[in-house]
């Protein structure tokens, strides 16, 4: 299969993706969406946030756009600039002015990890102005109704340094992401690796030891889409301990003494 | 008196000064005349040891010295245009060569060598700041020039007006006095003055003139000067160099050595007889010397061992009454350099905790080294220092007389595995099996108390070192099993007391409940089971129908330790099956005892958990409804109406029993914060459910077991303690929701400097991590971050060209912003640590303590943030302290490391007002970004009512209260029960456990790092 080329507006997911509902998040989305209010998506690594952006683009049969936030990333790559093709300046959007001519879903992954002075482009959106001023055009970009914004981050172990204002966090509503219980991340890790019901649970059981060992050891505790990984390992002929070691306990840590304990415990359970 | 040994003759080494050597050559020599080659010229001079007969038959030279009758000779030129001064490159420095009156010219050979002895010995010692090196009857200053290049500072003391300047031109003037000065009477001088130096060189001319004619004469003066030398050394003297030209018959290197001997001894002597050697290996003598140092600081080994008396020397610094290192010395003298200077070493660290465990430890070493190697003998060491830590004294003296059992173990464990290799590997495995946090301990018997599990200290049952973890696996998961599958939530004592013989009923209640915890095992890990199977074989085998039956009601699902209880009657008289390996005893009187206490605190905390949830509800509830609440208040208060708490059943897989318990208020679902859900699972392990009792919030005149007999303040703290010059802060009680006004009084102290080098030695003891600390601090500091968009730069920024060029195509104004920019980043971070200096951390506590704030600081100074360490401890609200180690304008001085060294365990600790008073201090500076770093051992506790939930409160709102004030606080902790009270006081994210006293040096440095990038 050839790589393709979509421009971001014509992302329209056409297969639903799939998600399993934690508690009424998609309920609660939907809710702010019909009311043109920006959502904040919480939880750690791997837990859903951006297949949960999926699914509800995929529902609410909008265009996703996504920007993956970083350090150098300034304002005009979130709005657009102008750029010189054949001798004239011709204007072009960024990823969020696309989304919201579209009316399509912009989402800003890891917020937290672009510069304070970046992310307040996002305030006049965010608010009920709903409305992207683009200075250099001279132009306010008023967003329609089915235009969203949402954007993410995980609060784990802060830095003093990276946390999001104030003045940024209370705009948003916020959904908070965590691991689903046993049963349905048993039921998840099945259906995305597409292994037995029975070994999915044995790995979920494995998840929930690492998850004990947060902080005690381990930064993290196994995501689940670590799961889901080791559940593709298997299906490949992969035995159970070693995909656990591969993709499970070497993407924890690095640290001697756990890395023996937690493949002690994986070994435990198969 | 012991009597001191004198220097034999055999000491004497040969040390010698190979040429060809840089720009320096000796060609040849004999017949009283040398001709060596310094850089561009050949020069011939007299030389009085120049004994032999010459090599070649005619000798070239550009310089030739022709000696006058008398003493006053003169250089001859062999040519014209030949300079009289010229610079060569030797030893890595340039040496100015001038043709001196009476043939002198160049070095002489003894200088090479003793300059080249004298920089290894500065550049091999850490604390290089501080190096002061006397150099008497310096002469030219090439040995004063290599001192200075290695970093010391020299007092250069020549009585010769020439050689002086000669000297200047050769060293400098940085870093150097010269002293134009009798050298005598300089000494004497110095000796008023009280000023000691830690290199010494001494080249001693046999005859000489002061500046102002006094006499120098080797014989009278020499033993004169020589005396005078100890009270001339630092503590840490590195080095005395002692030479004089070999005269006659009276001087020889071993009668200099002796004579350092007897002024100095028990340190390391050399006598040296010096030479200078040509290329073909003939040797010219260049007189003799003694090198006098101290080896066992800076851990050389090499060199010959070391006398009864030498030991007994240095064993008597770290013993407290006198004589008592006379015996271990003797039998010490027997052993190798090597162990000498480790037993040394051990004793030293030994003895910073307790000199009594030093004499005890060098009373018994040479046992232990006649039966283990050094790493056995280590190992026997900290056996021991472990015992007095946990157990005191006079069990500690009884281990370490038992040298041979432990020897014996060792060999033992030299071929197994030892607990230590993997205790922190079973904690974290059985920590992620799940339920309350249980400590693997070493212990004779395999047991647990429900809450450590006892293990062998070491297993070397099998050959594979593999399966000897295996077992060890398998005896943590069966100890771990009985306390998750419930096997004492039944006084089993109680039940088996029926019995008519205890013990026998004991041991088959054992098996009956091995039985029904493997088959839940076996269930829910199976790869354990594997390995439980193997062990199980002869158990299995030995089983007869009684047994079988039981083992099949016992393997079903719901089988309860009640079931394991019905049966003992069934099989009691049958013939016990054989117990596999790993099943270990059953201590149920440890179990009761510790089970008691901690229900007691669960309860407690479990409804003080109860009180709080119910006040964050009533404070939300009143922030939505105030108005509504006005009316409906009055009218229910005046009921009796108090809410109800009750549960409500849920199913959770995760947990033992299958299910576990909502909170719900008044009928409504109330969510649990993080500590209280985690005392209901201990309170379910224990009980199976939460009894009615429990579900009532703390307050409702509820005896608290931590406010017994509330002793007043005052009372116990009767007399004046006047609140002059104090500082005076509220305390917040939980109970009344309110603060108490200047409740507590704090004062500021100084912590008493110790100076001894603690700092060097930590970061001698640490070097390698200190190394890397250092890069790595660096390298946060100067993260050379390349900005973009600037008005002036180094480079231009191709992506804001473009879009200026575009914008001004488009008709606007081009920007300036078009370089980009190589900026250091800027930190603007102030922290303040605060250290408990509580009487719970003495010991290794207190030395991990230390030895981290030794590296932070190392690391703090590299990356230039602004940082303050005051310790904190006291007794009772009226006097309470805060140490001053270093305040924020303090610079990191010889003053700071001794306060640094000086810290000691003291008293409580009372952390809610040190909190409030160095926020305070904190919020004087300036900066950007403030962090509160606390260092502390466990839960704030002081000797009146503050502790428990009261102490844990009023620390949560003065953190609070910095928080308001924009400080980060952030507290690293090495109590393992933190994680039950710190989120609740700082935060889910804001603190760190350190499971081990040892780690927390490294650890520190690492979160600090991670902070605040």
């Amino acid at each position: 299969m050839t790589a393709q080329v979509l421009k971001p507006e014509e992302y329209f997911i056409t297969e639903e993706p799939y998600y399993e509902s934690v508690g009424n998040e998609v309920e609660v989305f939907e809710a702010a969406y019909r009311n043109q209010l920006p959502v904040l998506l919480k939880g750690p690594t791997g837990c859903g946030k951006t297949r949960f952006m999926e699914h509800m683009a995929w529902r609410l049969k909008r265009p996703l756009i996504t920007v993956s936030c970083h350090d150098d990333l300034t304002a005009s790559d979130l709005v657009g600039r102008f750029l010189i093709s054949g001798g004239e300046t011709v204007w072009v959007d960024g990823p969020l002015a696309r989304a919201v001519r579209s009316g399509g879903i912009c989402y800003l992954d890891e917020v937290v990890e672009a510069r304070k002075d970046t992310t307040v482009v996002i305030h006049p959106l965010a608010d009920d102005r709903r409305v992207l001023p683009m200075e250099k055009l001279g132009e306010l970009l008023e967003a329609g109704a089915d235009f969203c914004l949402a954007i993410s981050y995980n609060p784990g172990y802060q830095s003093v340094l990276k946390d999001l204002k104030q003045s940024t966090r209370q705009r948003f509503v916020a959904l908070e992401f965590d691991y689903p219980c046993a049963e349905l991340e048993a039921k998840i890790v099945a259906s995305e690796g597409a292994i037995e019901p029975e070994l999915a649970g044995q790995l979920v059981k494995f998840a929930h030891m690492t998850r004990n060992l947060k902080g005690s050891g381990l930064e993290e505790g196994a995501s689940t889409r670590l799961l889901v990984h080791a559940a593709k390992l298997v299906k490949s002929g992969v035995q159970p301990v070693v995909a656990c070691r591969a993709s499970i306990a070497q993407a924890l840590t690095d640290d001697e003494e756990m890395l023996i304990a937690v493949n002690e415990l994986s070994a435990s359970v198969f | 008196m012991v009597q001191l040994p004198t220097i034999p003759e055999s000491a004497t080494r040969d040390a010698l000064v190979e040429t060809p050597l840089d720009d320096y050559e000796l060609i040849d020599f004999g017949r009283g005349r040398k001709l060596e080659r310094w850089g561009p010229y050949v020069t011939e001079t007299l030389d009085r040891h120049a004994v032999g007969e010459p090599d070649k038959l005619s000798w070239q030279a550009d310089w030739i010295y022709v000696d006058d009758v008398g003493q006053s000779g003169h250089w001859q030129p062999t040519r014209s245009g030949l300079d009289r001064q010229w610079t060569v490159q030797l030893g890595g420095a340039s040496v100015v060569c001038r043709l001196e009156p009476r043939g002198r010219v160049g070095l002489p050979g003894r200088d090479i060598l003793c300059a080249g002895w004298i920089r290894q010995r500065i550049e091999g010692c850490y604390d290089l700041e501080e190096l002061t090196v006397l150099n008497l009857f310096a002469g030219n200053g090439y040995v004063t020039a290599q001192a200075l290049a290695a970093g010391a500072t020299v007092v250069h003391v020549e009585a010769d007006g020439d050689m002086l300047e000669l000297a200047q031109l050769q060293a400098g003037r940085q870093n150097v006095e010269y002293v134009q000065h009798n050298v005598m009477d300089f000494v004497e001088a110095l000796l008023r003055r009280q000023q000691r130096f830690d290199v010494i060189v001494l080249p001693a001319p046999d005859l000489g003139h002061g500046p102002k004619g006094q006499l120098w004469d080797r014989e009278v003066d020499l033993p004169r000067l020589v005396k005078h030398l100890p009270r001339l050394v630092t503590d840490d003297c590195l080095g005395i160099w002692l030479s004089t030209d070999g005269g006659a018959i009276t001087w020889k290197a071993e009668s200099l050595g002796q004579l350092l001997h007897e002024v100095l001894p028990g340190r390391t002597i050399e006598p040296l007889n010096l030479g200078v050697a040509t290329a073909d290996g003939r040797v010219l003598a260049a007189g003799i010397a003694a090198r006098w140092y101290d080896e066992t600081a800076f851990l050389q080994t090499g060199g010959i061992a070391l006398t009864a008396a030498q030991l007994e020397e240095r064993l008597d610094t770290h013993m407290v009454s006198l004589g008592a290192a006379e015996e271990p010395a003797r039998a010490l003298a027997g052993y190798s350099r090597e162990q000498q200077d480790f037993v040394l070493r051990c004793a030293g660290m030994v003895a910073r905790t307790s000199s009594g465990m030093a004499f005890n430890f060098v009373s018994h070493v040479c046992g232990a080294l006649r039966l283990m190697d050094e790493s056995g003998v280590e190992a026997w060491l900290l056996h021991c220092m472990d015992i007095y830590d946990t157990k005191g004294l006079h069990p500690a003296v009884a281990a370490f007389k038992d040298v041979d059992n432990f020897a014996r173990g060792h060999r033992e464990r030299t071929t197994g595995l030892a607990l230590d290799e993997v205790v922190n590997v079973l904690e974290a495995f059985v920590h992620g099996l799940n339920g309350r946090r249980l400590k693997v301990e070493s212990g004779e018997h395999v047991f647990t108390d429900s809450e450590s599990l006892f293990l062998p200290n070491a297993i070397s049952r099998f050959k594979q070192r593999d399966k000897n973890f295996q077992l060890y696996k398998t005896m943590a998961v069966h100890q771990w099993a009985q306390t998750w599958y419930g096997t004492w939530r039944v006084d089993i004592s109680e039940a088996l007391h029926r019995y008519p013989d205890y013990q026998s009923a004991l041991k088959c209640f054992h098996a009956l409940e091995t039985l029904r915890l493997d088959a839940r095992v076996r269930q829910m890990l199976p790869g354990v089971y594997r390995h439980i199977q193997e062990f199980r074989q002869a158990t299995d085998a030995s089983m007869d129908e009684a047994w079988q039956q039981a083992a099949r009601r016992l393997e079903r699902a719901d089988a309860t330790v009640r079931d394991s209880l019905s049966l003992i009657g069934a099989t009691i008289d049958r013939a016990l099956p054989v117990a596999p390996l790993y099943q270990g005893v059953l201590h149920p009187d440890a179990v009761r005892k510790v089970r008691k206490a901690r229900m007691q605190t669960d309860k407690q905390a479990f409804r003080i958990g109860l009180l709080k949830m119910q006040n964050d509800l009533n404070r939300r509830q009143a922030e939505q409804h105030e108005d509504e609440i006005q009316e409906e208040s009055t009218a229910e208060a005046s009921g009796d109406e108090k809410p109800v708490f009750a549960l409500r059943k849920v199913e959770a897989e995760e947990t033992a029993d299958g299910f576990t318990f909502e909170i719900e208020l008044d009928g409504r679902p109330l969510p649990a914060p993080d500590n209280v859900k985690s005392t209901m699972a201990s309170i379910l392990q224990d009980l199976g459910d939460i009894p009615e009792e429990y579900l009532y919030a703390a307050g409702d005149g509820a005896y608290f077991a931590g406010d017994i007999g509330e002793r007043r303040a005052e009372d116990v703290w009767k007399g004046t303690y006047h609140e002059e010059g104090a500082f005076l802060y509220n305390e917040w009680d939980y109970e009344r929701q309110n603060y108490r006004k200047n409740w507590a009084v704090l004062r500021e102290m100084d912590v008493h400097p110790t100076h001894d080098h603690f700092i060097g030695r930590t970061l001698h003891k640490y070097r390698g991590l200190a190394m890397d600390l250092r890069r790595t601090f660096e390298a946060l500091r100067g993260e050379d971050k390349l900005l973009k968009r600037q008005s002036y730069g180094d480079d231009v920024d191709i992506d804001a060209l473009v879009e200026a060029v575009a914008d001004t195509q488009h008709g606007e104004e081009m920007t300036d912003r078009l370089f980009v920019k190589l900026h250091k980043l800027e930190r603007n971070i102030a922290v303040m640590f605060m250290v408990d200096m509580s009487g719970s951390t003495k010991g290794w506590i207190n030395d991990a303590e230390r030895e981290a704030l030794a590296l932070l600081c190392e690391a703090l100074e590299t990356l230039g943030d602004r940082y303050a360490i005051y310790g904190f401890s006291g007794m009772t609200r009226k006097r309470c302290e805060v140490y001053r180690v270093k305040s924020f304008d303090d610079p990191y001085d010889d003053d700071v490391k001794a306060r640094i060294s000086g810290i000691r365990p003291k008293d409580y600790t009372r952390m809610g007002v040190t909190i409030r008073h160095l926020s305070y201090l904190l919020n004087q500076v300036e900066a950007r970004t403030r962090l509160l770093i606390t260092l502390s051992d466990g839960k704030p506790d002081d000797y009146d009512t503050y502790r428990g939930a009261y102490g844990i409160e009023d620390t949560r709102m003065a953190l609070i209260e910095a928080k308001r004030s924009g400080i980060h606080p952030f507290c690293i902790t090495i109590d393992n029960e933190a994680r039950d009270y710190l989120p609740h006081m700082y935060g889910a994210v804001n603190y760190a456990v350190i499971d081990e006293v040892r780690k927390l040096p490294l650890k520190v440095s690492d979160i600090y790092r991670r902070l605040t990038t």
